[in-house]
């Protein structure tokens, strides 16, 4: 190296030493940034919420997913409608849709793929959603998430609640595709929740 | 976005935040401005965060830009102060800095005094670590531009620094 360069890098203003209650703050200053930056609880609480289950990897096939209608092509005349009410209080409209999915490594001929649609779109709009349990539904999912971590997002009691609802309804439809001996990993369900009220 | 890509946006936040702080500490007055700098980096760098690169360099160059330019707005309004970095700010005034010698001195004051274009330039490359294509990026300048500037600029300091082989 030129003795230049040694100097210059060594005439480096100094700065803080880095230590551990440094890094510390600095890790909160990120999570509290990323706090910020999202919209605000109660915008949050009130807006549309749109997921969807489905094997990780898969990618959404077919009309459904080509998007060309507008933002939520499914939603616009989804299969199955209803609202629950939450351990909070809040009452959540739920909307549900199915989308055909392909999974790399389970590879599903169309037309198995669109019987499956079919079939879980029948059972979603014979499906009553207030009769779901959601205390039952909500004990089989993982503990929620309450802190923004590495691993996961934090979730607000009723999010984490319409999503237990949006798995046993997953659940139902795979165990009526089972009994038709269809592909379960074929399909996905999609879900539009918005909950109001309540006391978090 | 998903939970996996928020994690890895986390994760990227983090391999370069004290990075950024060591380059908004030395540039401006003091270390609580540079908290909150880094502060409203990672508020913008979380909004837009939907573009921030795959690539782990780039994400640093991505974070460093955003960085520079507020940087380079801040100089032209008053700062705003910022709740989330209270804590940082207390820390940082309070956490000790390394002693440094005469010489060392007498190097920084020769960089310092550099006309600003060849400055930032020879503290983009010599205090923060990058290329010379990197610094010109961060400072808007073409690569040959930058050349011919740092060529410039070392040329300068060698002479001020005639203890100084080679």
């Amino acid at each position: 190296m030129d003795p230049l360069d040694q100097h210059l890098a060594d005439s480096a203003l100094p700065v803080p030493i880095r230590s551990v209650q440094l890094r510390r703050e600095i890790d909160l200053v990120i999570a509290e940034a990323e706090r910020l930056a999202r919209p605000n609880s109660q915008q949050l609480r009130r807006r549309l919420g749109v997921s969807w289950l489905a094997a990780i990897g898969a990618l959404t096939v077919g009309a459904a997913a080509a998007g060309a209608g507008g933002i939520l092509p499914w939603y616009q005349d989804a299969p199955l409608n209803g609202s629950i009410v939450t351990s909070t209080g809040s009452t959540c409209a739920l909307t549900f849709g199915i989308k055909g999915v392909e999974v790399g490594n389970r590879p599903v001929a169309d037309a198995t793929r669109a019987s499956a649609v079919a079939v879980a779109e029948q059972y979603l709009a014979d499906l009553d959603v207030s009769s779901i349990d959601v205390a039952a539904a909500t004990a089989k999912l993982p503990p929620r998430v309450t802190e923004n971590s590495e691993e996961a997002m934090a979730e607000t009691v009723d999010d984490y609640e319409a999503r237990a609802v949006q798995a046993a309804v997953q659940r139902g439809v795979d165990a009526e595709l089972d009994a038709r001996s269809l592909p379960t990993s074929a399909t996905s369900v999609s879900m539009a929740s918005s909950c109001e009220g309540g006391d978090e | 976005m998903n939970a996996d890509e928020t994690a890895a946006a986390r994760a990227a936040l983090r391999a370069t935040s004290s990075d950024l702080l060591t380059y908004l500490v030395r540039r401006v007055p003091s270390p609580e401005d540079a908290a909150d700098l880094l502060g409203e980096t990672m508020l913008t760098a979380w909004r837009k965060i939907e573009s921030m690169p795959e690539d782990p360099e780039r994400q640093r160059m991505w974070l460093f830009v955003i960085a520079a330019n507020l940087l380079r707005n801040d100089r032209r309004r008053s700062r705003r102060r910022l709740e989330l970095t209270d804590r940082l700010r207390s820390v940082l005034c309070t956490t000790p800095t390394p002693p440094d010698d005469q010489e060392t001195h007498a190097v920084r004051d020769a960089v310092l005094r550099l006309p600003a274009q060849h400055r930032e330039l020879v503290m983009l490359v010599h205090w923060d670590g990058f290329s010379i294509a990197e610094a010109a990026e961060l400072l808007s300048l073409n690569t040959s531009t930058a050349r011919s500037r740092y060529a410039a600029a070392r040329a300068s300091l060698r002479e001020v620094l005639i203890d100084v082989p080679g």
